[in-house]
């Protein structure tokens, strides 16, 4: 288990747990809840944002944001 | 003319970038605009149904919402409107059909709240028909109708419309039913396979298909490249602040001479009345003047960033600039409103009012003023050809660069330091959904330019007029108006005002006349080159001439003592003045009208004022020990 900001691009995982209650409603309403699984599909440089690819479409997310989110990519 | 009284009202509601905006201009005729990255309709657009669909209701748009359970400034707003008028409302739910799953859990939130829904599926065309869920299955599972919504040719919204007028809800159908072990999602989801016939093909072609478009977005490869990305974007940021600069000049050329005319002819068809000649050509058209002198810029930074927003673009921008922003407690969505300001900070604030943090927005409404607006031009044009008057024209370039520099950087700090006061959000979070690239439609571009252009006109404009006849009274009267205007001006209100201050004047080394140009430079800050003009009575000659002129006097004008008035030190407290100071009355008027408090306005008024003459006194003063 991991946080998504530590995911490489290119990967896959499962949404696995989300520490933080506004974050958690949030991504339920966009469609990222748990056991969904997400790609990372790139990282901006100097800590910026991730873009991401879920079954209902693509995000970009603060690094600060993506370290409150334990994905599982086994 | 009548206002019109509408008996019934038709409300969108949907997620952000769910397609509300383009259902709206189907619906009452392109009076809105399109929407491509959440937040950005703080207000709620209202619109006339047209005429076609002989209904006589009011349209509502709403900014874009996730559930009823609101998380944002804009979500609060719709839910708040939502709440009004319940019983003549009509309630279209507007949902992205490519992801419906996750937005029908919306649908059965305002079922429960009693709401009379009818359901607009709009991106049907970028997925294939064998693909898509069927609107006839779905509004049986549902009890209410659902309509299929073609957003590029409108195919969908005149049976809309029928639905809406004919549409009778069924006091029985309330409350839908889900089985206890379901979430809602999952029951969202299984209504969705239903609505696909529950045929495995079916249902996988539909998930494929889509995250094949979210998928197939080569732009992105380019426009969020880890390098590559941020080259392009300041790229494309260099070519709209250009446009702006040197698209609008000509047009606002155009505008002070067709003004400089029409005060010339009513100057002179009102000889007779010497005094209301006066007040309506110098007072009343050049303060008309003076509001729609900015509208170009307006118009044309509109088009630029509804360009970049319909096509998909800007959603990326806040992307590129979210990270480096969030370390001083922005967010990517600001940059543009905060760099437009180097081009002029009117239009600038009218593009950070749609910004959904009110902190944010607060923020962005002190700091914007900090950069260097183009009325500044000619000020420090005037101010660095003294220093390096007859030297080579690089120093003064150089420095023309650094101060432009310095000016994003104070914005910068000042930010920074705004976050004492505007406390951050405990657990604050990002999460933007990047929409798909879309080919933009230039009816929509230009009527958010115009509408953008008639909102200031209509709501900065009266405070704007009303300051810059006041300031003008003041500079003019109440000496007589046939007297020359050096004379008039010199034993106008103003300058008698100048004079009682001049002993603060000093303090940053300049005299009671300079203090007057610097009180009439609050009408524009260009305004102070103009005032130097008068005072010193320098009126002969072409522009160029006029500036040498004014150059060589400066070189000679001394204060009461003998000793010469503009020193490098003088000069260059006056430019750390014109960089602090908020001198621009459009500029408040602006500021009060958008965050809607007199109080905030005031306090950044005087703030920034005072900030401006002690770091001027203390430069002066500091200079002068060398």
């Amino acid at each position: 288990m991991k946080f998504l900001s530590q995911m490489n691009t290119g990967e896959t995982a499962k949404i696995k747990d989300i520490i933080q209650v506004n974050i958690l409603t949030r991504f339920r309403e966009m469609g990222l809840t748990i056991n969904s699984s997400v790609q990372l599909l790139g990282k901006l440089p100097f800590g910026g944002n991730l873009i991401i690819l879920s079954d209902y479409g693509k995000y970009t997310i603060r690094k600060q944001t993506a370290e409150k989110i334990k994905v599982d990519s086994s | 003319m009548k206002k019109q009284i509408f008996t019934k009202s038709i409300f969108l509601i949907g997620p952000p970038n769910c397609g509300k905006s383009t259902l709206f201009n189907w619906l009452t005729g392109f009076k809105s605009r399109v929407l491509n990255y959440p937040g950005s309709t703080v207000s709620l657009s209202k619109g006339t149904l047209l005429k076609k669909y002989n209904y006589f209701a009011e349209v509502i748009d709403s900014p874009g919402t996730y559930s009823l359970d609101p998380q944002s400034e804009d979500e609060k707003i719709t839910i708040q409107a939502l709440s009004k008028n319940k019983k003549s409302q009509r309630i279209v739910l507007v949902l992205d059909i490519s992801k419906l799953e996750v937005q029908l859990p919306l649908f059965f939130k305002l079922k429960k709240k009693g709401y009379s829904i009818i359901v607009a599926l709009t991106m049907s065309d970028i997925l294939p028909e064998n693909y898509q869920p069927q609107a006839n299955i779905l509004s049986q599972a549902l009890k209410i109708p659902v309509i299929k919504i073609k957003g590029l040719t409108g195919e969908g919204v005149l049976d809309l419309v029928d639905a809406i007028k004919t549409y009778q809800v069924n006091p029985q159908d309330f409350p839908l039913k889900i089985k206890k072990d379901l979430s809602l999602l999952e029951h969202c989801k299984k209504i969705v396979n239903q609505s696909l016939k529950k045929n495995p093909k079916k249902i996988q072609g539909f998930k494929k298909e889509r995250k094949k478009i979210f998928l197939s977005q080569k732009w992105d490869r380019l426009f969020l490249h880890p390098k590559f990305g941020f080259f392009i974007f300041m790229g494309i940021m260099f070519t709209l602040f250009c446009s702006i600069f040197w698209l609008a000049t000509p047009f606002m050329d155009l505008i002070d001479e067709f003004f400089s005319w029409l005060i010339k002819g009513t100057n002179q068809a009102l000889s007779f009345t010497p005094y209301i000649a006066d007040l309506v050509s110098h007072g009343i058209l050049a303060g008309f003047g003076s509001v729609l002198v900015f509208v170009p810029q307006i118009f044309i930074l509109f088009i630029g960033i509804s360009l970049l927003e319909d096509t998909g673009y800007l959603a990326r921008a806040v992307c590129l600039m979210d990270g480096p922003l969030s370390k001083i407690g922005l967010s990517g969505r600001s940059f543009i409103p905060f760099l437009s300001g180097y081009a002029c900070a009117i239009p600038s604030l009218l593009l950070a009012k749609n910004i959904d943090s009110q902190r944010e927005r607060k923020m962005l409404f002190f700091s914007i003023p900090f950069m260097s607006c183009s009325a500044r031009l000619p000020v420090y044009a005037l101010l660095l050809s003294f220093i390096f008057y007859k030297q080579a024209p690089w120093k003064a370039a150089l420095s023309f660069t650094a101060i432009y520099i310095a000016s994003f950087l104070l914005g910068l700090i000042s930010v920074t330091l705004l976050n004492f006061f505007f406390k951050k959000e405990k657990n604050e979070t990002f999460l933007l959904d990047l929409p798909i690239y879309r080919k933009p439609s230039l009816l929509k571009i230009l009527n958010r330019a115009y509408k953008q252009s008639k909102h200031y006109i209509v709501k900065a404009g009266p405070p704007i007029f009303i300051l810059s006849v006041l300031i003008w009274g003041l500079t003019h009267y109440p000496a007589s108006p046939h007297l020359p205007e050096e004379q008039r001006v010199s034993e106008s209100l103003a300058a008698q005002i100048g004079l009682l201050l001049e002993p603060f004047f000093k303090l940053m080394g300049m005299d009671g006349r300079v203090g007057f140009a610097l009180i009439a430079a609050f009408v524009a800050r260009e305004v102070f080159v103009s005032a130097l003009l008068l005072i010193f009575m320098i009126t002969k000659g072409g522009e160029d001439t006029l500036m040498n002129s004014l150059l060589q006097t400066m070189t000679t004008i001394t204060h009461q003592d003998g000793s010469l008035m503009f020193t490098t030190a003088s000069v260059i407290s006056l430019i750390v003045f014109f960089m602090f100071s908020l001198q621009c009355i459009s500029t408040s008027a602006v500021v009060y009208k958008e965050s809607g408090s007199l109080k905030f306005a005031v306090i950044q008024f005087l703030s920034l004022n005072i900030i401006a003459y002690i770091l001027a006194v203390l430069c002066f003063q500091t200079l002068n020990l060398f």
